[in-house]
């Protein structure tokens, strides 16, 4: 696994877009084009134009990002297999002459733009139980749909400290404190949950471990150490909160009795050690076993009592050549996006530890949507909400067709993110 | 319902106590107990009426007002004492003594109730009322034998044979006695025939292994009733035509009784469209109009005659359709829809000399609107039988839209395509329908892409396809495509394709797409490598159907059919979730 730190280190010499004005080495052969793969309006395929990519970077074609230029295009080699790639998943490409790719970093020179190389291939993994359908989450959806190999881990995996076999690494609607996201109570004698109960207790006792709050904080724990070891770390939904409350509650009991058989502290709230914890700080826990909620660290509350609406979050303008990892980030040809509930929505900015990257948020409300930040070698990356084009999403409900949302500027998120790991760049913060 | 029906009762049987008060204001302390109940004080409300029972242990208010408090107080039991002082006091007023026997029947004090049920009975003489209470008070409270016994009681005291049948049936079927319950009806309905309508509904809940017993009773029976509800019956459960020929062996005499039996059956098999379902219906209306005369009786045919044709039963519906048109009782309206239905009967059969001699028969009641859509029909029919003048002729003053399209379609069915693709192109796009639109474009170009100006094999293969016979059709398309140049041939096949795959023939199918995918056919050969992708992976070959995609994509990256083309690569590939769900 290379680190962030490695690669910083490697690049440091490495300036921007200006220290190679002719681009990559396949660039400056004489002759040959490039094609541009545009992702402002124009594109017609959006989500696929990210799979296009990755697959140049299997095959050990190199590309650029262009980070600001036409929503954060792409630079690839012309070479037929990229054309050909292109036809199959209905990506719209621009032939560009060696001329004209001058021109192109003349001008993201001149602009709030940057040009970053990709050349590494991140090995993804995805944290899901083995039973679980790719429509159940929102990566494995978009991977599936742009085409990017990925593969599928979960606890045993974890516990067998394999996580530095990937340099990527997602979680999603895992519910970290082991009480099976609080759907017990309510949703009793419900076969999907039956199973998931079985298969999370079997798990922890084939791992000679007490019970499923302790296994999942064990796992929680695990992944804190691949992101201190320099993995990056992308989670959604439920994971990203109960990620932290696993982390800061290693010495007490927040889980339900139902979950590991004693009540939860009833001062858990005082013995939590948020230093522990990757973005959060200070929150209140919700006490309740029968109430699907966690913490106010959500600022929606999708199956609480204060359940707030759903409005729009923007995404953060970010300084291309002096920020470029949170401008890979926020590449998009959108944005404001619509928001989308998840049990965990968001992120309320009084629970926000100082330091973290707000990448987006809500004009006006107490809440962010979208956070970066740093935890020792590596990265982490929250975002709220279960399925950005399925903003109501319930249990059971239809998988979303993301043929039918190739330009969704929330899907695009998660994949600036998939990429992110393929790029290199010298930084240098704000 | 039933707490509603006895709420009436009660009302009607105080009324000689309330008579007093009817114009004068509720005051004094009943009123405040009233006002109590209606703020939810209920124990304030007790209270209340209980003080004016000690002034006026009679008082029907105040007895009734605790009758509805008590209980949700759960303190029942404490309304007797001051109920058995105003029966005492009060002993001929049915108001208290019904109340009484529910109220010791809810208790489950069946001694005491029936106690009350005998002072009852003995003020009404020869009514079901009192015991009917007992019973019903009695299965509230799930006490099924109080119930049984006081029903029979009422039997014996009542001495005839159908008192509280209606009940006892319902009892019986609740104790798996299916023949009993049957028999119990028939009493019941054989007494009172307005009781028909409960004795099908409820019978025709029986599980499907007590049907038999039921019928077999009823056909022990032998009574015309017996037969009726057995007709019924049998029409419920899924033997329309044959419940309705029992009943047509043993119609009512009175014509009312034959418009309800017949009324049920119709609203029996309302909402089946099934063809056994709609012949059963014909024949009620038939039934129907033979008790009727004048105008009730021709819309009764008229709506046999619809039934008979929606049953596809063509004949029939032609025979009733002829007497509607020539019945001088017939309003103008009905007559007219007759005649239509029956021009459309018989260009269903192939009369069309017939049909058309009734249009012109019918052309003076008809509307513009009417007049060329029937012709236009006629026109088709006589395409269909090879008459193309007589066809043509028809359309001569007709310039709608609709009639270009007809003109089109007459000569793609002589096999005319020169023509027929002018008068499909001035027909244009655009149709009420969209699906004869789509239709219109598909044949224009087809026609198109054959680019012959005659070819009677095409009109006899496309007259086989109108004819419903798509063997023919597919043979004729496939043999005609072999002596055509490359794209009229390719899409032709196509078409001949996609009909042999309407059909499930894939081998013909696949043979014929195969053959359309043509280098020199770039129009057609994209659509033909769909459907053979489909077929590939309907086959379970998902990986030869993807690189089939992947070709067609690669190829003809500008066809139509691109995008349906990546969306089932998509699927096949498990990037997005297959038709159904995921």
């Amino acid at each position: 696994m290379t680190t962030r730190r490695d690669f910083m280190r490697l690049l440091g010499g490495v300036g921007m877009a200006s220290a190679w004005p002719g681009g990559r080495a396949w660039a400056t052969r004489p002759g040959l084009a490039s094609f541009l793969v545009p992702m402002d309006e124009t594109q017609t395929e959006h989500l696929k134009a990210y799979g296009l990519a990755f697959r140049a970077l299997e095959r050990g074609e190199e590309g650029e990002w262009l980070l600001n230029y036409r929503g954060g295009a792409f630079l690839l080699p012309a070479s037929e297999a990229v054309r050909r790639d292109a036809a199959l998943a209905g990506v719209a490409l621009v032939p560009a002459s060696p001329m004209e790719v001058a021109g192109i970093h003349a001008e993201i020179q001149r602009s709030n733009a940057d040009a970053i190389p990709l050349e590494k291939v991140p090995k993804v993994a995805v944290y899901a139980p083995p039973n679980a359908a790719p429509w159940d989450d929102a990566v494995t959806m978009v991977l599936e749909y742009a085409g990017i190999r990925y593969d599928r881990i979960w606890d045993l995996e974890v516990m067998a400290d394999r996580l530095g076999d990937w340099d990527w690494l997602h979680l999603h609607h895992e519910d970290f404190t082991g009480q099976y996201s609080k759907f017990v109570i309510n949703n009793a004698g419900a076969p999907w949950l039956q199973q998931m109960i079985e298969l999370q207790q079997s798990t922890a006792t084939r791992l000679g471990i007490a019970n499923v709050p302790a296994l999942k904080r064990a796992v929680a724990q695990r992944i804190a150490g691949f992101v201190d070891n320099g993995g990056f770390l992308f989670a959604m939904c439920t994971a990203t909160e109960t990620l932290d409350l696993a982390l800061a509650s290693a010495g007490t009991d927040i889980a339900a009795a139902y979950a590991d058989g004693t009540p939860m502290d009833p001062v858990a709230g005082s013995r939590m050690q948020w230093d522990k914890a990757l973005a959060f700080t200070g929150a209140t826990l919700e006490q309740s076993p029968s109430l699907a909620v966690f913490s106010d660290i959500d600022g929606h509350q999708v199956n609480g009592i204060n359940r707030q609406p759903l409005g729009a979050f923007s995404l953060f303008n970010f300084s291309a050549k002096i920020d470029p990892v949170p401008t890979m980030l926020v590449q998009n040809h959108r944005d404001v996006i619509p928001d989308f509930y998840g049990l965990t929505t968001s992120f309320m900015r009084n629970r926000i530890k100082p330091g973290v990257t707000i990448l987006g948020d809500e004009l006006g409300a107490p809440w962010a949507k979208y956070l970066h930040g740093e935890h020792g070698q590596g990265t982490w990356t929250f975002y709220g909400g279960h399925d950005p084009e399925d903003p109501q999403h319930g249990i059971g409900d239809a998988p979303t067709d993301l043929s039918l949302y190739p330009h969704s500027p929330g899907y695009r998120l998660i994949l600036n993110n998939v990429l992110f790991p393929a790029a290199k760049k010298k930084e240098l913060k704000t | 319902m039933r707490q509603f029906a006895c709420l009436l009762a009660l009302s009607a049987s105080l009324a000689p106590t309330l008579g007093a008060q009817r114009n004068a204001p509720v005051v004094g302390p009943i009123a405040i107990a009233l006002g109590a109940e209606r703020r939810g004080d209920l124990e304030e409300a007790a209270k209340g009426f209980f003080g004016v029972l000690e002034s006026r242990p009679a008082d029907g208010l105040a007895i009734l007002g605790l009758a509805r408090v008590l209980p949700t107080l759960d303190r029942r039991r404490e309304l007797m004492a001051p109920l058995g002082l105003a029966v005492h006091l009060d002993s001929t007023n049915i108001g208290f003594l019904s109340l009484a026997v529910r109220n010791w029947a809810l208790l489950g004090e069946q001694d005491s109730a029936r106690t009350y049920v005998e002072r009852w009975a003995a003020l009404v003489e020869g009514d079901e009322e009192p015991f009917r209470e007992w019973a019903l008070s009695a299965l509230e409270v799930r006490d099924r034998a109080a119930a049984k016994a006081a029903l029979e009681l009422g039997r014996t005291r009542i001495a005839h044979p159908a008192a509280l049948a209606p009940e006892l049936a319902q009892l019986r079927q609740a104790e798996g006695d299916p023949a009993g319950a049957a028999a119990e009806w028939l009493r019941a309905v054989t007494n009172a025939p307005t009781y028909r309508a409960s004795a099908v509904l409820l019978l025709g809940t029986a599980v499907p292994k007590d049907r038999p017993r039921i019928l077999e009773m009823l056909q022990r029976d032998g009574t015309p009733e017996a037969h009726r509800l057995r007709g019924m019956l049998r029409l419920k459960w899924g033997e329309p035509e044959a419940g309705v020929a029992e009943l047509a062996e043993h119609v009512p005499e009175s014509l009312n009784g034959t418009m309800v039996m017949i009324r049920l059956v119709l609203d029996e098999l309302g909402g089946r469209s099934d063809p056994e379902a709609r012949r059963a219906e014909a024949r009620a209306n038939e039934l129907l109009a033979g008790k009727q005369v004048g105008e009730a009786r021709v819309r009764a045919l008229m709506a046999a005659a619809t039934a008979w044709a929606d049953a596809g039963e063509e004949r029939e519906a032609r025979r009733l359709l002829a007497l509607i048109a020539t019945d001088p009782a017939a309003p103008p309206g009905v007559a007219t829809s007759a005649s239509n239905t029956l021009l459309g009967v018989l260009l269903a059969e192939g009369s069309v000399a017939e049909a058309e001699s009734l249009y012109t028969t019918l052309e003076p009641n008809l509307s513009l609107d009417e007049r060329d859509l029937d012709r236009r029909r006629i026109a088709l029919a006589w395409a269909m039988a090879e008459q193309f003048d007589r066809a043509t002729a028809l359309l001569a003053t007709d310039s709608s839209v609709a009639a270009f399209d007809v003109r089109g379609r007459v000569h793609a069915l002589a096999g005319e395509l020169g023509p027929a693709g002018e008068w499909l192109r001035l027909a244009g796009p655009y149709a009420e329908e969209r699906l004869q639109a789509v239709e219109r474009v598909q044949l224009l170009t087809l026609i198109r892409a054959i680019g012959e100006d005659t070819l009677p094999a095409f009109g006899a293969a496309l007259r086989a396809l109108e004819r419903g016979d798509t063997v023919t059709a597919v043979a004729g398309f496939g043999a005609l495509a072999g002596t055509l140049a490359a794209p009229g041939a390719a899409a032709l096949r196509l078409f001949a394709g996609d009909l042999a795959l309407a059909r499930g023939d894939t081998a013909a199918t696949l043979a014929l797409v195969l053959a359309a995918d043509s280098d020199s056919a770039r129009a057609t050969a994209p659509a033909a490598r769909m459907v053979r992708a489909r077929i590939l992976a309907a086959r379970g070959q998902a990986q030869a159907a993807s690189e089939l995609l992947e070709g067609l994509i690669l190829a003809f990256p500008e066809s139509a059919v691109v995008p349906e083309a990546r969306r089932l690569r998509d699927q096949f590939r498990g990037a997005v979730p297959s038709e159904g769900g995921g």
